[in-house]
């Protein structure tokens, strides 16, 4: 190392990252596991583990368009009633039962439903959420989490939830948070839901 | 990065759903997570969730955890992960932040000025730079250890070390104290 190097080194280390309080540290854990919702399932056996990723590979490659009967129709004035919400949840179940892990977005819409799956099974980022955007007489509804993109008429969104349990709705022209739904949102209609932790 | 017996104890049982005992590795790890979110964001807001975040994901993949590597080496990755993943979350998460009016928070230090520029200019490097820069210069890391965490062959981790230097002496050109100038 030269020496020079060693004098932005020392210039770096001038930025010292801030401490937090005692009671920050003693309560840091129990913030952490009051959100460890989902129990850590026993280990699977390797080549199990191999087989069923094999199996799903296939499945995926050969099935990207699944048929689900979703009771659904397009159109700006469907809401989110009870039903929807224990539908989606329902369809979400179902699809995710076939593929743990990997299912990144479902896009509903009245022919059925579309999946875009993961290569490899990852956790998701958060609660499936439910979210329908609307804009000049067209409608998508999509299950996806956060951290995914969806795409209405070319437009694509960025769909994110937040620590309170809001979820936001990200593009080029509009930010839309649940938090704070009849702010405007450049003609756009949108309405988003988190379908639960305990899905 | 050794673990003593007592955290393999602890890795044992959060491996079985045991979450006391994976609240004692929390504990354990929280301060290296939070400084490594820190160095990488700039934010304590963000630090925390990015911290948090870290710590759940391990939580569920406990089960992939087979010590090859030690725990908190096997917890760095993933943190380090979730911080080249938060960058690219935040760049387009941005006009959200003016929406809501999120305040990032001044960086607290005796010798602000100074530390804020050196600060600023990290986060100017690209995520990666940023995060070679962090591993081997704050927490100091050998080229092939950086390697490791970061997935990439060392010499890559070599070149953007050499890169993001050529880039933070043009960028603490200004900033009085030594190597800025140079």
């Amino acid at each position: 190392m030269s020496h020079r190097d060693d004098e932005l080194n020392e210039l770096l280390r001038t930025t010292c990252v801030p401490d937090r309080t005692p009671g920050y540290w003693e309560e840091f854990p129990l913030t952490v596991l009051r959100q460890l919702h989902r129990p850590v399932s026993p280990p699977v056996d390797a080549s199990s583990s191999q087989r069923l990723w094999a199996w799903g590979l296939g499945l995926a490659t050969a099935c990207l368009v699944l048929g689900f009967f979703a009771g659904f129709r397009r159109g700006h004035a469907v809401g989110f009633s009870a039903a929807d919400v224990a539908q989606s949840r329902k369809i979400y179940q179902e699809v995710a039962a076939l593929f743990p892990d990997r299912v990144q977005t479902v896009l509903l819409n009245g022919r059925g439903s579309q999946l875009v799956l993961a290569s490899d099974a990852q956790r998701p980022a958060s609660a499936p959420l439910l979210v329908q955007i609307c804009h000049a007489g067209d409608c998508r509804r999509f299950i996806t989490f956060s951290g995914q993109r969806v795409a209405l008429n070319g437009e694509t969104f960025e769909v994110l939830s937040d620590a309170e349990g809001n979820v936001l709705v990200v593009g080029e022209r509009l930010a839309w948070s649940s938090g704070e739904p009849r702010k405007a949102a450049a003609g756009y209609h949108i309405r988003a839901t988190a379908l639960g932790e305990a899905l | 990065m050794a673990d003593t017996d007592e955290e393999l104890g602890w890795v044992r049982a959060s491996q079985t759903g045991d979450p006391a005992a994976f609240g004692r590795l929390v504990g354990r790890h929280q301060r290296m997570i939070h400084a490594l979110a820190y160095r990488m964001t700039g934010s304590l807001a963000e630090a925390e969730d990015l911290a948090q975040e870290t710590f759940i994901a391990a939580w569920h993949q406990l089960e992939g955890f087979r010590g090859e590597a030690s725990f908190s080496s096997w917890i760095y990755r993933i943190a380090v992960n979730r911080c080249l993943n938060w960058r690219s979350r935040a760049q387009r998460r941005d006009s959200v932040h003016q929406a809501w009016s999120e305040q990032r928070e001044s960086i607290p230090s005796g010798d602000a000025p100074r530390a804020r520029q050196v600060q600023e200019a990290l986060l100017q490097l690209d995520p990666a730079q940023r995060a070679t820069i962090v591993l081997t210069v704050y927490d100091g890391l050998n080229h092939a250890e950086a390697a490791r965490a970061l997935g990439c062959a060392e010499t890559t981790v070599s070149w953007r070390v050499f890169t993001a230097r050529r880039k933070l002496r043009k960028l603490l050109a200004n900033v009085q104290g030594k190597g800025g100038g140079a």
